[in-house]
């Protein structure tokens, strides 16, 4: 038996640290041989509410969306897929990367082709002088 | 012992070289291998007298300015800040270190991703005639109180890439001692303790910055957008039987162009108005220079000195950094080696300035109305063609071979006036009758002494209006100019935007044949002459065409004006049978108005000069950049990029990630992470 722990977070899946909202600490049985990176737990079906959605396994050291949920009498089946950027959230800060698009630290004089604009242009009209009138001449010899 | 070489005037004129001194409240003295280890990021040079050893000189010293002050202007609000004066140099103003040697680079310093680099092209020079105590040789002051020496100094530096501070300490020997102004936010050394008070010093520091280099934001109360004046003093020192200052002015540019420079004034009560700079280039790490010139004003408004040339700097981009707001980094970091940008430099020399045009003498190919060629002007058709039509006429020259009207070259019309300034603009005092070929045609003319009209007709300033982003740029902006008679040309918005356009117009007055130059100076500064487009602004007018001697002869002499040559590139038709002669009578002189009347359209098109700029208008949306980000390129990690050492925050798309850190995660893990970060996430 191991000890898990289970609760919702709200935040969406591409976000790197998430709020866990810890309900409850479980003991359940992990369904053996399992995949470190996409476990399955059976635990009793009151143990399990219908909000749950994110469970950290201490014996892993991860966190998990649960993927899918099965029931079968008292029993709650519950498929899990490892959440890889909670899990290894310092790991990731530091690794070496090149930013593509960012919010904070970005280049405005790179054209951004997911800009969009209007079908019309501003325009900006100045006239800055002119020619005027007309004078006579003649050139000519002697 | 190291030496800084100070240089007056020109390049290698007028060097003196003086001991550098790290004056790290010891007063110790440089070592020559000491220099380049250091971190400079402030300078400030001094005069002085070393008290234990008695030793003179001049050196620099590297103070360290705080990152991140903010500076608030004590303004309230809504006053304004002067506009900057510009001031244009007479001569170069330089600022360097040099070895003896002088090396094509010799000190490199760190300042976050700024070198501060001493190009040692560049000097700076007192004009030691001038009394400051800074003449090396002497520090007995004979104007002041004896024992009182006067040293100024001046501070650079930048920080933040947004603003940058210039200080004039004002410092004070006194019973030989050396000390510094503590009220300063940046200086708080002081070598020696002085018997005199604080408050007997004066100095100033005058704040200023802006965002990007450009002109500063008249908003005062921006953060970091505007300098701002804080712990100024105003320079007084009539109390202490000093000279007090007058004005500063602070100049900051690209040389040798044209710089931009605004003052404080700075009165007996300390009052002083906000002073601005405004630099040339787009972004700070652009600037090649800033100098202050000082001007010093006697207690009595006498001016005791001319202007001081003050000191400039050299900011260069660091090799390899990652530079924004216009900058040609990519941002990423070589690996293996960095690039050199001494040799891609365009050195101040190198620049190309608007006045690169040749003048033409065309003095010697006009007379003054006898004999020669001449070019009448101002007088009236409605009066001279008459005359050359007239029964008086043809009967002198019926029987003579010789026909005056072939003394006509060419007869036109050009416009009068460029926005009411005559383009004609020499001509004789008085009025003369025409003379063709030594007949009079008492038709009362002026004789024009100008050939050439050449004028820079238009000046345009194009700022980052809407965006100060790649939206300024081709292809979304788009720039046409209206050429009178030349026609209607695209601009690249690359070449001038940041920057200006000046357009300049030669007139050819003898033929109407016209020459527009369009010179456009990008964000960095540089001038080129970008297009050249020709055209013609005369319009031909046909004289009488008479015939004479043999009636019958196809022969008409016709006077064709040359313009219609000039316009059409060919040559001049001889008109022929244009006209079916009477042969009623040999006598009969018919007169035929012959001519090409000359087909320039270009008369008929607009004749004002004007611009339009087209600009897209992008959709802003207010969760865009939380939502999808901005592009970047910037390298590093997440909790640290490689441009200011920030985190990055929101959201993020990686281009390329390295996964191989996260050691206690399986390959498909490490896999999967890659592809979140490759596909983009949320901090």
């Amino acid at each position: 038996m191991s000890i898990i722990k289970i609760g919702v977070t709200n935040d969406d899946k591409n976000k790197l640290e998430k709020i866990f909202n810890i309900r409850a600490s479980l003991e359940c049985e992990i369904f053996t041989p399992c995949d470190i990176t996409s476990p399955i737990l059976i635990l009793s079906n009151d143990s399990v509410l219908s909000t749950d959605n994110y469970i950290y396994i201490p014996d892993f050291d991860r966190f998990y969306f649960i993927e899918n949920i099965e029931k079968n009498g008292e029993i709650i089946t519950l498929s899990l897929i490892c959440d890889v950027l909670m899990s290894f959230k310092d790991e990731i800060k530091n690794c070496p990367l090149i930013a593509e698009r960012s919010t904070n630290i970005f280049n405005g004089f790179i054209p951004d082709n997911e800009r969009k604009f209007k079908n019309y242009d501003i325009n900006e009209f100045k006239v800055l002088g002119e020619f005027s009138e007309l004078d006579n001449y003649l050139l000519g010899v002697g | 012992m190291a030496k800084i070489n100070l240089y007056t005037g020109e390049f290698e004129k007028n060097k003196q070289s003086y001991n550098m001194c790290d004056f790290n409240n010891t007063g110790v003295w440089f070592s020559d291998d000491v220099i380049t280890g250091y971190d400079y990021r402030l300078m400030t040079l001094f005069g002085y007298k070393n008290p234990l050893t008695e030793e003179q000189g001049y050196f620099i010293r590297i103070n360290v300015p705080q990152k991140g002050i903010n500076y608030i202007n004590e303004s309230d609000g809504d006053e304004t800040c002067k506009l900057p004066d510009f001031v244009k140099l007479d001569e170069p103003y330089h600022l360097g270190y040099a070895d003896e040697t002088v090396k094509k680079t010799t000190l490199n310093s760190i300042f976050w991703n700024d070198q501060l680099k001493y190009n040692p092209y560049n000097y700076f020079g007192f004009t030691s005639e001038q009394y400051q105590g800074l003449d090396n040789n002497s520090w007995t002051d004979d104007v002041y109180e004896p024992s009182r020496k006067n040293e100024m100094c001046m501070h650079f530096y930048t920080y933040g890439g947004n603003y940058f501070t210039i200080k004039h300490l004002w410092q004070m020997f006194y019973n030989d001692s050396l000390y510094y102004d503590v009220a300063q936010p940046f200086v708080k050394q002081v070598v020696r303790t002085s018997n005199i008070s604080w408050e007997n010093i004066k100095d100033g520091v005058f704040h200023f910055g802006g965002k990007n280099g450009s002109v500063l934001n008249v908003n005062t109360n921006q953060l970091n957008n505007m300098f701002s004046q804080a712990a100024y003093k105003g320079f007084d020192y009539s109390e202490n039987g000093l000279k007090s200052c007058y004005k500063i002015k602070f100049i900051a540019g690209t040389i040798p162009k044209e710089i931009k420079a605004s003052y404080t004034n700075v009165d007996s009560e300390g009052n002083f108005t906000t002073a601005e700079v405004a630099t040339s280039a787009e972004s700070p790490e652009d600037i090649n220079f800033i100098g202050i010139i000082i001007i010093y004003y006697s207690s009595d408004g006498i001016p005791i000195s001319a202007e001081i040339q003050g000191m400039t700097l050299d900011f260069w981009k660091k090799e390899g950094s990652n530079i924004f707001n216009g900058g040609d980094d990519s941002g990423i970091e070589g690996g293996e080696g960095t690039f050199t940008t001494d040799s891609d430099i365009i050195t101040p020399d190198d620049i190309i300035d608007s006045n690169h045009k040749k003048e033409l003498d065309r003095t010697l190919i006009l007379t003054s109305g006898t004999g020669g060629m001449t070019l009448w002007y101002d007088f009236s058709f409605q009066t001279l063609i008459p005359k050359l039509a007239s029964k008086e006429f043809i009967d002198r020259y019926a029987n003579i071979e010789y026909n005056p009207l072939s003394a006509v070259i060419s007869a036109y019309q050009i416009p009068k006036y460029w926005n009411n300034s005559l383009i004609m603009e020499q001509k004789s005092t008085n009025k003369y009758p025409l003379q063709l070929s030594g007949y009079n045609t008492n038709v009362e003319s002026y004789i024009g002494l100008s050939t050439v009209w050449s004028k820079r007709i238009a000046t345009i300033n194009l700022q980052n209006k809407y965006f100060d982003a790649f939206p300024d740029y081709e292809p979304y902006t788009k720039i046409v100019i209206n050429l009178p008679f030349c026609g209607r040309v695209n601009i690249s918005p690359n070449l001038c935007i940041g920057g200006k356009i000046d357009v300049y117009y030669s007139i050819d007055l003898l033929n109407g044949n016209v020459c527009s130059i369009i010179y456009t100076t990008d964000l960095n500064g540089v001038c080129i002459p970008s297009y050249t487009i020709t055209g013609n602004c005369a319009f031909g007018v046909p004289l009488a065409g008479y015939q004479y001697g043999n009636p019958t002869s196809n022969i008409i002499n016709t006077v064709t004006n040359g313009i219609a040559s000039a316009i059409t590139g060919s040559p001049i038709p001889v008109l022929s049978n244009i006209f079916n002669l009477s042969s009623t009578s040999l006598n009969k002189h018919s007169v035929e108005i012959t001519g090409n009347v000359s087909g320039n359209s270009a008369l008929y098109d607009d004749w004002r000069l004007w611009i339009l700029i087209t600009r897209p208008v992008w959709i802003n949306s207010n969760k865009y950049n939380n939502m999808t980000g901005l592009p970047s390129y910037v390298s590093g990690t997440i909790n640290s990029n490689d441009y200011d050492g920030m985190p990055f925050t929101g959201y993020l798309k990686c281009s390329k990630f390295h996964a191989e850190n996260v050691t206690r995660a399986t390959d498909n893990e490490r896999s999967e992470i890659e592809k979140l970060l490759l596909n983009g996430i949320q901090i």
